[in-house]
């Protein structure tokens, strides 16, 4: 088994530790505060500017009005309002100007507007401070919960330990989208470089093709579920199946390993849950080879035995890096698909524990080892990969 | 090894008044910020007044309350006190920004010093701590 995958594991909690991030957060929150203040008060200008405007609009209609006028801080005495068309209005700075009720009107109107503009700013500001903080909340909470960033150099992984299938779905979530582009550039780099590596390494032994090749369908079965979600996955237990898969898998062995290292950790519990009174069980007790292909048999049988609910989590799960290569996969293994999801119909209803694949003619799959001692040997009339083919001639 | 104690005594006091003169520095910055705000407002307010003194048609009374007096201005003067005034408010805001700008690249070589001889101090002491 390879030594762990070389990559890094930085805990979300070192780039952004909580605590700061919950100090940050506070910050923001009370700009906001200040900001929400700074509105109000604002806002209670332009109500009074208004009130204004209709008692000024209402004072002229009279010729004289009869009110009560303070005195001091505490008495009032009756009076009369007169020359009820003369205002004196403050401009500003100390200056005031004297003016009719008209002007007076129009004089209030610019400042209620200008009064507006401000408010708008404010609204403007506090949105923004308001996203920021709302960033700043999900980040902490994220690093309290222990998120872990992970990531790898492109080389041949083995069973990467990753903290928990939580972790990997949301590293999963947040690295998806920067990620998309680095990855399949990456994959298609990995793909040619474990071509490379198929044509150039020749077979080690039986047993390994064996186990490549049901890795390799497993594989394949996996990335076919993350790509066809509905489609595939569930039924892979033809022989033939595997012959598709194994061809589409030394194509996508890259992107699969990579979505291997996502997906692992959950198709590992799914697989344990599901394998059940299915003679595959045994693959997983098989050593891991360097390729790591090896738990994909168990994972691959899994899917058959357990039916759609396997490949629908796993789909579930996929990532889009996983995507990508299978984009491509899903060209070459359309036919597959589609045959596969023809035998996912039969297959849900009359799975017998067993795959058993008459269709074709191949010979039937008893068990994961034997199988594919016999799917890597068995002739089939269906196109296998110049890999496949080479490999069967060594 | 008298003299490594010595010179991290040394070294320490260099960096608490280099910090009191970076500490003075930023209190200088706050303060700046707050007169620009405050000159910023003054500012748009005088303008607000410019254009309404422009509408003003030439007859109008306008007055300027003095304490508590209000006495009656004429208009053209009232106008060159306001232009004036703005102009000077924008002078203010510039030399403010000048004296801003000084204060804030004070403080960052302030700071440089502050953790070069916070550095220096660190070595020294685990220097000593090894020997």
């Amino acid at each position: 088994m390879e030594a762990a995958a070389r990559g890094t594991i930085t805990s979300l909690e070192t780039l952004f530790p909580p605590d700061e991030a919950q100090k940050a957060a506070r910050r923001v929150e009370e700009a906001i505060a200040d900001r929400r203040n700074e509105l109000l008060r604002v806002q209670g200008f332009v109500s009074d500017n208004s009130s204004l405007i209709n008692l000024v609009r209402t004072l002229p209609e009279e010729l004289s009005h009869d009110i009560m006028v303070p005195f001091g801080s505490a008495a009032f005495f009756p009076g009369r309002l007169v020359h009820t068309n003369e205002f004196l209005v403050l401009l500003g700075e100390g200056y005031y100007a004297e003016r009719t009720a008209k002007q007076t009107m129009e004089i209030l109107q610019r400042r209620g507007k200008a009064l507006e503009g401000q408010v708008e700013s404010l609204k403007a500001t506090m949105v923004d401070l308001e996203a920021e903080a709302k960033f700043f909340d999900s980040t902490a909470a994220e690093a309290a919960e222990g998120l872990v960033e992970i990531r790898e150099e492109y080389v041949e992984e083995s069973e990467k330990k990753a903290p928990g299938s939580d972790s990997l779905d949301s590293k999963r979530d947040d690295m998806q989208m920067p990620d998309e582009d680095e990855e399949y550039a990456r994959i298609m780099a990995r793909l040619d470089e474990l071509e490379k590596e198929e044509l150039e390494d020749g077979s080690t032994s039986d047993d390994d093709n064996e186990e490549n090749l049901a890795g390799d369908e497993v594989e394949d079965d996996e990335t076919g579920d993350e790509d066809e979600d509905a489609e595939s996955s569930s039924s892979f237990s033809t022989s033939d199946l595997k012959h598709e898969i194994l061809e589409i898998k030394h194509k996508s062995e890259h992107p699969v390993q990579k979505a291997r290292g996502q997906g692992q950790e959950m198709l590992g519990s799914i697989v344990s849950k599901q394998i059940g009174g299915i003679t595959e069980q045994p693959l997983t007790d098989q050593p891991f080879s360097g390729d790591s292909k090896m738990q994909f048999p168990a994972v691959a049988h899994s899917f058959s035995n357990s039916g759609q609910s396997i490949s629908k989590e796993v789909s579930r799960s996929s990532s889009s890096d996983a995507k990508f290569s299978f984009s491509k996969i899903e060209d070459s293994s359309n036919s597959t698909s589609r045959q596969i999801s023809d035998r996912v119909s039969s297959g849900h209803k009359a799975f017998t524990g067993s795959i058993i694949e008459h269709d074709l003619g191949l010979p039937p799959i008893q068990s994961a080892k034997s199988n594919l001692g016999q799917a890597s040997v068995s002739s089939s009339s269906k196109p296998v990969s110049r890999f496949k083919m080479q490999k069967g001639n060594r | 090894m008298a003299s490594s104690p010595a010179a991290v005594r040394e070294l320490q006091q260099d960096l608490e008044s280099q910090a009191n003169a970076l500490s003075k520095i930023q209190k200088d910055i706050a303060k700046n910020h707050q007169v620009r705000k405050q000159y910023t407002i003054q500012l748009g307010e005088n303008e607000l007044v410019l254009t309404e003194l422009e509408l003003l048609n030439e007859n109008s009374n306008v007055y300027k309350l003095i304490g508590p007096v209000l006495v009656k201005q004429d208009i053209a003067e009232a106008n060159a006190n306001v232009r004036k005034r703005i102009e000077y408010i924008s002078v203010e805001l510039k030399r403010l920004d000048g004296t801003l700008q000084d204060s804030e690249d004070k403080q960052n070589s302030k700071k440089e010093s502050v953790l070069q001889l916070q550095q220096k101090i660190q070595t020294l002491q685990a220097g000593k701590s090894k020997s």
